[in-house]
């Protein structure tokens, strides 16, 4: 653990990624505090407002402070990621691990699920998913979550392969140990270090793809403070104010990379091997 | 010491070889009509080369592979008949030991998880599992802050004696240790051999004991069986067997044995060519190949595993007069 913590401080860019996330994390958390406006008020006065000392970044086209909104849009996005990956980790690591040590039909059904899925290019499984459930935040969640499985699944699956091989896996069996023993016991201690690294990704996915359903009107409630939506409402405006498109549109890309850059240090910190393969 | 422990008969282990396009119409016969009895208390060594099948023979015995055919009765229990539940509890009594102390033993487990593991699944909790761990640690003569330590920073010799200390948790009375020094250094290895003896006497253990390496298996057995391409060609007290080989396969194994002493010229039978591809086996005797006394009948006809001696079984068509020929002394042919 200790060789961990010293990999992974060697690499400056994921530290500087965990950082930023950590304050977007502190902003979303003290958005009700820290927010100047409230997001959902509107201002006629304040229509298309410059960046300036009232509206610090600016105003959208309702007259609401961009700031605040951009604040609680953290709030959402990071929520939305959380949920998404960790609805994606439990449900592919569950399946992907069952697949991979039962073999079989389990690995046979499983895996043929696993492929439709990914048959889909994400975005638009997402849309069909969005446009069965109706839109609402917890459905974007679960739409989402349900896309970024099948990577979960193979990743479980085919570290699973190789970990039941080992001889500590037969040792277990050959003690008695039951399946669901040797699964929690042996099998997901062994394979946790790519799921962690894929779950920092795919929050970065979620959050982008979080913002494209609410950009196509798919996403969460059409007021709700989402960068998606956000970005929406500022394309048509970008040439009288480039702040109401430009503003959110960097906050999403500055979360995305930021969780891209801290899971491949994650990646190489804790498999060195993959380093080296550049994968 | 005659009483059986474990009765072997006729075990097969054949794995399907894939041709082409998933057709299963080949199998490798890795372990191929075995049998053979294990007495209370002793050691039984298996030698023969990489690939003849005895650690295939080993994971078929501790039932981490289903047999093709054949039985397998433990203390009077089939253990192929047995249900899953019985095959539980009976895990209790026989316990392995493997090859590799560094792939055996999980890297995310401290060796205190490791030995709590087989008391955990057989449902010993508390104070008594803590107590019997210390006892475990302190058999094999694991220094006392070892519990807290993953295996990986151990030496081979001390890992080594985390497994062995693992294998004896629930107190069985068989052991099966598949290989159990051949990863270690030629130093440890006399080290873990007479841990092995030592735990045997306190313990009252039979063993099974599967090598590669013959001084090893001398050094520990009471009698050999030496496998050839899936099947048993000689079986028999330890002293028959090194003294007076009835099976020319044997023979070339101990004549290979090199002995220390600059002064002597011991006479080689060394053996031509590769082990035959196990998916093909030569018909007939399948040590014919190799054989330095092959004669036509053995391409034909497949020796019959008998006893030649008494207690020393062979299965060579002139292991008589093998018998004959050199009485009491080995490599004279």
């Amino acid at each position: 653990m200790t060789d961990f913590f010293f990999r992974f401080r060697q690499n400056r860019l994921a530290l500087v990624g965990l950082i930023v996330i950590l304050l977007y994390a502190v902003l979303a958390v003290a958005a009700p505090w820290a927010a100047p406006h409230d997001p959902y008020a509107m201002s006629a006065e304040a229509m298309l407002a410059e960046p300036g000392r009232d509206y610090w970044l600016g105003a959208d086209p309702f007259g609401r402070d961009i700031f605040s909104r951009v604040l609680y849009g953290a709030r959402l996005s990071l929520m939305v990621g959380a949920i998404a990956a960790g609805i994606a980790l439990v449900a592919g690591t569950i399946m992907g691990m069952a697949a991979g040590y039962f073999g079989r039909w389990t690995d046979a059904v499983l895996s043929r699920i696993m492929d439709v899925l990914f048959s889909f290019p994400d975005i638009l499984l997402a849309l069909v998913i969005m446009a069965i459930l109706g839109p609402s935040t917890v459905n974007v969640m679960i739409a989402i979550g349900i896309v970024y499985t099948p990577i979960f699944a193979r990743i479980a699956r085919a570290s699973t392969l190789s970990v039941k091989e080992a001889d500590f896996v037969e040792a277990a069996k050959s003690m008695g140990a039951r399946p669901m023993a040797i699964l929690w016991r042996h099998i997901l201690p062994n394979i946790a270090a790519p799921l962690i690294i894929q779950t920092t990704l795919s929050f970065a996915f979620a959050i982008l793809a979080e913002a494209a359903l609410s950009f196509l009107g798919l996403g969460v409630e059409p007021d709700a403070p989402s960068w998606g939506i956000m970005l929406n409402e500022g394309k048509n405006w970008m040439e009288q104010a480039w702040w109401v498109a430009v503003i959110p549109g960097v906050a999403i890309t500055l979360a995305v990379l930021s969780f891209n850059v801290l899971g491949d240090g994650l990646r190489d910190a804790l498999d060195p091997k993959l380093r080296s393969k550049g994968a | 010491m005659t009483e059986s422990l474990l009765e072997v008969n006729g075990l097969k282990k054949y794995f399907p070889v894939k041709t082409g396009f998933g057709r299963a119409d080949q199998s490798l016969k890795a372990v191929d009509d075995v049998s053979f009895t294990v007495h209370k208390g002793e050691t039984l060594g298996i030698v023969g080369e990489s690939g003849c099948g005895k650690s295939t023979l080993g994971r078929v015995l501790i039932r981490l592979l289903d047999p093709t055919a054949g039985s397998i009765r433990f203390d009077g229990v089939d253990l192929l008949e047995s249900s899953s539940g019985e095959l539980r509890r009976m895990r209790r009594r026989f316990q392995m030991v493997f090859q590799d102390p560094q792939s055996s033993l999980n890297p995310r487990m401290t060796v205190q998880h490791i030995l709590e593991e087989p008391l955990r699944t057989h449902g010993i909790r508390g104070g008594e599992r803590s107590r019997r761990v210390r006892e475990l640690a302190d058999a094999v003569g694991l220094p006392s802050d070892a519990l807290k330590r993953y295996a990986h920073e151990f030496s081979g010799g001390q890992r080594q004696r985390i497994g062995i200390a693992r294998a004896l948790a629930l107190n069985p009375e068989f052991i099966i240790a598949d290989e159990p020094v051949a990863a270690l250094d030629v130093s440890i290895q006399a080290q873990v051999l007479n841990l092995m003896m030592d735990l045997k006497k306190e313990f009252g253990l039979t063993y099974l004991f599967i090598a590669h390496d013959l001084s090893v298996v001398e050094y520990i057995s009471d009698r050999v069986g030496v496998m050839y391409l899936g099947k048993l060609v000689e079986l028999g007290d330890r002293d028959m067997i090194y003294r007076e080989p009835l099976h020319p396969y044997t023979q070339s194994l101990l004549s290979a044995i090199p002995v220390p002493d600059p002064e002597h010229r011991g006479e080689r039978v060394s053996l031509k060519g590769d082990l035959p591809n196990p998916v093909h086996p030569p018909p007939g005797c399948r040590f014919h190949t190799r054989c330095p006394y092959a004669q036509e009948r053995c391409r034909g006809e497949v020796p019959a595993f008998r006893e030649i001696a008494p207690g020393h079984h062979a299965s060579c068509h002139f292991a008589e007069d093998i018998r004959e020929q050199s009485p009491g002394q080995a490599n004279s042919l």
